[in-house]
């Protein structure tokens, strides 16, 4: 069924696990088996599009605690079958996806908001929460996360720990890593552990930190407290048009030098801000911003001022805040992505970072070496969305009509990103499709060391195996 | 076709918007998974059997995905395309078949009572249909109280026959629904079945049967102000709000009726459904379904849950904690105690 040695299912295994979370949590069923054969990484979408089988696990199982989940795991690891957790399956990395079939452990049972603590300012909240209701029991008592990501209407808090995801307020709220106080995580060898929602700690290394972004391969995430804060009294946006790319990174890095936090940043190249200025009726330019800010009607206003007149001295002319609410409008919107792939083609996020100082260069190369790949009937399109005082992110989007030139693609895009010192992921995470740049981001020593504490967690190695490249000798594609 | 195949490149944007994903928490009835198995099932990658019979029935044919869809899925008409296959093969889970043996036998909500000679002009047409009548009698009898000149027909629409697939049977029963309404003097039909109307207007003419003009009777209603004004909250049902488009009228009533009208947190639209229809194989959740709408009813601290569906009317108040009416009882009761 997958391209990939299938595991070795014991045909007593759906019993075994039936005596563990209930016969009804279990599934062998073709249909659920092929539901759970894909999540949002492009090539999986298009190979399916075209009829291909994809990854379907052997089996599905939905544990509803984590002492569930723990027998569960203790069992795999007896029988040495591959457990890969699956939550919304809308990670565009491929992270979910059963390459060696085995068990999908759908976290979605786990769907409880715990606690909300006004006091701390603190949610309690199961892995499996949607990461949309968990925002609406927020804002019903006036608070939120600030964590929006695109996929938030699909995708769950255990996701976005596994890959360490990142919102469009992030410029103000930060990423998930920097909200989560505390986790209740499992182990491939069943032990459950549970850290401590101080604010912080200095007891030795963070184990909160190093299972974020291990994408479920050294331990599966049943709970987590993040921080939360009030919900902003009022909101405004406002948009500049700039001269240039790199007028527009420089305003936005003056502009977290000054101390200030508009939760969202949004800096367009000429062909993706074209759209939106079309949208808005404003004639097209090399670079379009888009900022909001949140706070007392007076403190928006302050920030507002401060941030535009940093914009003025980069020469950028002030549109307003129409550019914003457009963008608004259609932030879930992303037929654009979807389009290209249902015609056959293939398209894909990449977000990589740098430093201020690499972030301008670090555009420019990887627009000009992917644009080669695209070639003309193909399109490149960039953006900045995330935003800090000592770097950004940089979105680098493409659409083109041969799906078999993906991995050219990548190739290119993080061989300029290697060139000029970038991150080959902000916050999509590895999965399966960046995996094998694994050692280029963190060098051979790097990787081995985490492949060493793999085994260690791990030592059947049956947590999500293929991801992260953490499998010496048994690569993901 | 083309519908569904759009749907196999999706990014899932509609999940949280899925009741039927909430309360079975599982991706396979996520509305891109049931157009990739539609895809299987058509190309025979997969094949039929019950448990993909029993998928079709558990997910919902609510609408209530389509507010976020980028897809432009329709997966009401997805599902009930699968619904009706699976009849076609005799693939029908326990709950649907003691449906369709109730039809049969037409008994239980497809017992029919005798519909009255009319005496003297008719001004409108009250169709009493079977299923309303056994899900919420006092909808039903409030309507009547309303209509003291209208005549009245007692028959079966077919809806919840056609919502579980069962299109043979649904289309018998709407044409011999529309025989007993073509023997009466051309006038409007009223009823307070969102369903009926939805079958004499729009799924009559795909069945091959002539439309009728039809509507709810909570668009033709006037009334006067209540002789005790209550905070009240108005459940949208899946029919009536997103198929049939009646969001204010209702509304518009309970405000003529003195009474505050205060929202839940989903609402018109977004309302989340108040549970499935006849012969849901998963009684368990339906009642979730149900409890949660009702949980958020009480969380707007009205008195009285108000919806205009009957199906509505019985999932919600089987739950409790809350008075529950149809819109149309209110009515009744205001002109009944204004004028006694």
């Amino acid at each position: 069924v997958s391209a990939h040695e299938p595991a070795d299912i014991d045909s007593a295994l759906p019993a075994r696990l039936a005596a563990i979370v209930g016969a009804r949590h279990v599934s062998t069923a073709a249909a659920d088996r092929l539901a759970y054969a894909r999540d949002v990484f492009p090539p999986a979408l298009v190979a399916m599009r075209a009829g291909g089988p994809g990854h379907p696990p052997d089996l599905v199982v939905r544990p509803g605690r984590a002492e569930e989940v723990a027998g569960v795991l203790r069992l795999a690891s007896e029988l040495r079958v591959p457990v890969v957790p699956y939550g919304g399956g809308s990670g565009i990395a491929g992270a979910a996806l059963a390459i060696r079939g085995g068990i999908v452990l759908d976290t979605k049972r786990l769907d409880r908001v715990l606690d909300i603590d006004e006091t701390s300012l603190t949610v309690r909240v199961q892995a499996g929460v949607i990461g949309a209701h968990l925002e609406e029991a927020l804002n019903a008592k006036g608070l939120t996360l600030g964590h929006s990501p695109q996929s938030m209407r699909s995708s769950t808090v255990g996701g976005w720990i596994a890959c360490r995801a990142a919102g469009v307020h992030s410029t103000r709220y930060g990423k998930i890593e920097d909200m989560v106080l505390a986790l209740e995580a499992v182990l491939a060898t069943g032990e459950i552990i549970r850290t401590l929602d101080a604010p912080r700690s200095s007891t030795g290394p963070d184990l909160d930190q190093l299972i974020l972004g291990s994408e479920g391969t050294l331990a599966v995430v049943t709970e987590a407290t993040l921080a939360i804060h009030e919900l902003p009294p009022h909101r405004a946006y406002d948009g500049f048009l700039l001269d240039s790319l790199e007028a527009g990174l420089e305003a936005v890095r003056l502009v977290m030098r000054r101390g200030l936090r508009p939760p969202i940043v949004r800096l367009y190249d000429a062909e993706e801000g074209a759209h939106l200025l079309e949208r808005a009726g404003t004639e097209p330019g090399p670079a379009a911003l888009i900022v909001e800010s949140v706070g007392t009607e007076d403190e928006v206003a302050r920030e507002l001022e401060l941030i535009a007149r940093i914009c003025a001295d980069q020469g950028a002319r002030r549109v307003g805040g129409g550019l914003g609410r457009i963008w608004e409008s259609r932030r879930f919107d992303t037929t654009g992505l979807l389009t290209a792939m249902r015609e056959g083609g293939i398209a894909d996020a990449l977000e990589v970072a740098a430093p201020w100082r690499r972030l301008g260069p670090l555009y420019r190369a990887m627009r000009a070496r992917m644009a080669v790949v695209a070639g003309p009937e193909g399109l490149v399109l960039g953006h900045l969305s995330h935003a800090y005082p000592t770097g950004g992110n940089l979105y680098m989007i493409f659409r083109m009509g041969d799906p078999d030139g993906y991995s050219r693609m990548l190739e290119a895009a993080f061989a300029a990103c290697r060139d000029h010192g970038g991150s080959i992921s902000h916050h999509h995470g590895i999965g399966l499709g960046k995996a094998r740049w694994m050692a280029q981001e963190h060098g051979q020593a790097g990787l081995e060391a985490l492949g060493r504490i793999k085994h260690a967690l791990d030592p059947a190695g049956i947590l999500n195996p293929g991801k992260l490249w953490l499998n010496p000798g048994k690569p993901g594609l | 076709v083309t519908d569904f195949r759009r749907a196999l490149v999706c990014h899932d944007q509609c999940v949280a918007d899925s009741p039927a994903i909430t309360v079975h928490r599982t991706t396979t009835l996520a509305p891109s998974r049931l157009a990739l198995i539609a895809d299987r099932l058509a190309s025979g990658a997969l094949s039929w059997d019950l448990d993909v019979a029993r998928l079709a029935h558990l997910a919902l044919t609510s609408d209530r995905e389509r507010e976020s869809c980028i897809c432009g899925l329709d997966l009401t008409g997805l599902s009930w395309s699968l619904r009706a296959e699976a009849a076609r093969r005799d693939l029908l889970p326990d709950s649907v078949r003691a449906v369709r043996r109730d039809w049969e036998a037409r008994a239980g909500p497809f017992a029919l009572a005798e519909s009255p000679r009319p005496d003297g002009p008719v001004e409108v047409v009250h169709l009493i249909d079977s299923v309303a009548l056994w899900l919420a009698p006092d909808s039903v009898r409030a309507a009547e109280r309303l209509l003291p000149s209208a005549a009245s027909v007692h028959a079966t629409a077919g809806f919840e026959l056609y919502d579980l697939g069962l299109v043979d049977e649904a289309r018998t029963a709407l044409a011999e629904t529309i025989a007993r309404l073509r023997a009466l003097p051309a006038v409007p039909v009223v009823t307070v079945s969102p369903g009926a109307v939805l079958m004499l207007t729009e799924i009559g003419p795909r069945l091959g049967l002539e439309p009728v003009e039809a509507m709810p009777l909570v668009s033709r209603l006037e009334t006067r102000p209540a002789v005790r004004p209550q905070v009240v909250t108005f459940h949208d049902s899946s029919l009536l709000g997103r198929r049939l488009g009646v969001l204010e009228p209702p509304r518009c009533l309970l405000r003529a009726l003195g009474h505050e009208v205060v929202e839940m947190r989903r609402t018109r639209e977004r309302a989340w459904p108040s549970g499935p229809r006849l012969g849901y194989p998963d009684p368990d959740a339906a009642r979730a379904m149900a409890a949660a709408r009702v949980e958020e009813a009480v969380a707007t601290g009205a008195r009285i849950l108000v919806t205009a569906s009957p199906q509505a009317r019985h999932n919600l108040a089987a739950v409790g904690g809350i008075e529950v009416r149809d819109v149309v009882e209110l009515v009744a009761e205001a002109f009944g105690e204004a004028s006694g």
